[in-house]
């Protein structure tokens, strides 16, 4: 993993942890979009790498991976409590809104323009998230053997459904057998 | 007390079995929630699962609704700390981990790997995402857009505004 840089402004990154909480309809994904879009691309908090580094840890420790994202950025950047609080406060609207939905949700269900606007917007979150491929795949695939891996990813993920999980690791021996050798 | 307690530890053991994401999580809490502890019934599940869908956040804020029905707030506020639990140990387990590997050459080669396999499995993503939400040329015209609003590195509220938008003009049509 690369040597982690200055850590940004907690006030700056609870801030925008809320915001993204409160504005990533379209689940996990739509809330690693938003990161992404927003940590790397716009405040550079975060490299490419970093990006893909935290990604990747974040589907081989147990739990959802979007929070566990949230809880390694906080604790490597603020220690014990930081990591607490970037996690609270990327679910405390979700949790509200849930609370307060948790009563009128029937009549929210049948509504057309509802659908529609959550099918729009999820729609959205599939470009958008094909922007992180491309932006992040720019800077990290330098070579064939990469190329292969991204590959057989993309393929052992959309056509055989294999778990994301397994998929690092298997990932992380392939790097093991291509890089770690050739540098001896 | 240990009511609200099981809840905690119900949501934990979910968690703590959830790798990736919280769709998988499903079959999971429809087992513990529904038909063990009878917190709800099947149609309320899936009511459940409709909420956490159209709310912001992580999927996984299911666990949120399902305690507020099983224990009003407090059951609520014990369900989200026992299914985010795991993701708060784990992440500073790794913590602790990070700092003795730092600069190992194999651990950074095993590191190249695993980056590499993050842009498949984003792929990946798209197309399985893909072909569950993108039906009819009006929801490829909006992802198409978002994808070029997103590399110009536009405001991502902007984006998802708009496609929202645009779904209110399609359900007027």
């Amino acid at each position: 993993m690369p040597p982690a840089r200055a850590a940004p402004p907690l006030g700056e990154c609870l801030r925008l942890l809320l915001f993204i909480g409160s504005v990533s309809v379209g689940g996990g994904r739509a809330m690693i979009a938003l990161v992404e879009r927003e940590m790397v691309q716009r405040r550079r908090w975060l490299t490419p790498e970093e990006f893909a580094d935290t990604y990747a840890l974040a589907h081989v420790l147990p739990g959802v991976y979007s929070v566990n994202m949230g809880a390694i950025l906080g604790y490597r950047w603020y220690g014990a409590l930081g990591g607490i609080a970037t996690v609270g406060a990327l679910i405390l609207p979700s949790f509200l809104l849930v609370l307060f939905m948790a009563q009128g949700y029937a009549a929210l269900r049948d509504v057309p323009a509802v659908r529609q606007v959550f099918g729009a917007v999820g729609a959205a979150v599939v470009g958008m998230f094909l922007a992180v491929a491309v932006s992040i795949g720019r800077v990290i695939v330098r070579d064939a053997a990469g190329a292969a891996i991204v590959a057989a990813a993309a393929l052992g993920f959309a056509a055989l459904r294999v778990h994301p999980a397994l998929m690092v690791v298997a990932a992380g021996a392939a790097g093991y057998l291509i890089y770690g050798r050739a540098r001896r | 007390m240990i009511f609200l307690l099981g809840i905690l530890w119900t949501f934990f053991k979910v968690g703590a079995f959830t790798f990736g994401g919280g769709y998988a999580m499903i079959p999971l809490i429809h087992a513990e929630a529904v038909e063990k502890a009878r917190w709800l019934t099947t149609q309320e599940f899936l009511d459940a699962i409709a909420v956490s869908q159209v709310s912001p956040g992580p999927f996984a804020i299911l666990a949120t609704f399902i305690g507020f029905r099983a224990g009003g707030i407090p059951g609520a506020v014990m369900a989200t700390l026992g299914i985010f639990l795991p993701s708060l140990v784990a992440g500073w387990g790794i913590l602790r981990l990070q700092h003795r590997f730092k600069d190992n050459p194999v651990v950074a080669a095993v590191w190249a790997g695993m980056r590499a396999a993050v842009v498949g499995l984003l792929l990946g993503a798209v197309v399985r995402l893909g072909a569950s939400s993108l039906h009819g040329a009006p929801a490829f015209a909006v992802a198409a857009g978002a994808f070029a609003v997103a590399l110009l590195r536009l405001p991502p509220l902007a984006v998802l505004g708009a496609a929202a938008a645009a779904g209110l003009v399609m359900a007027r049509l």
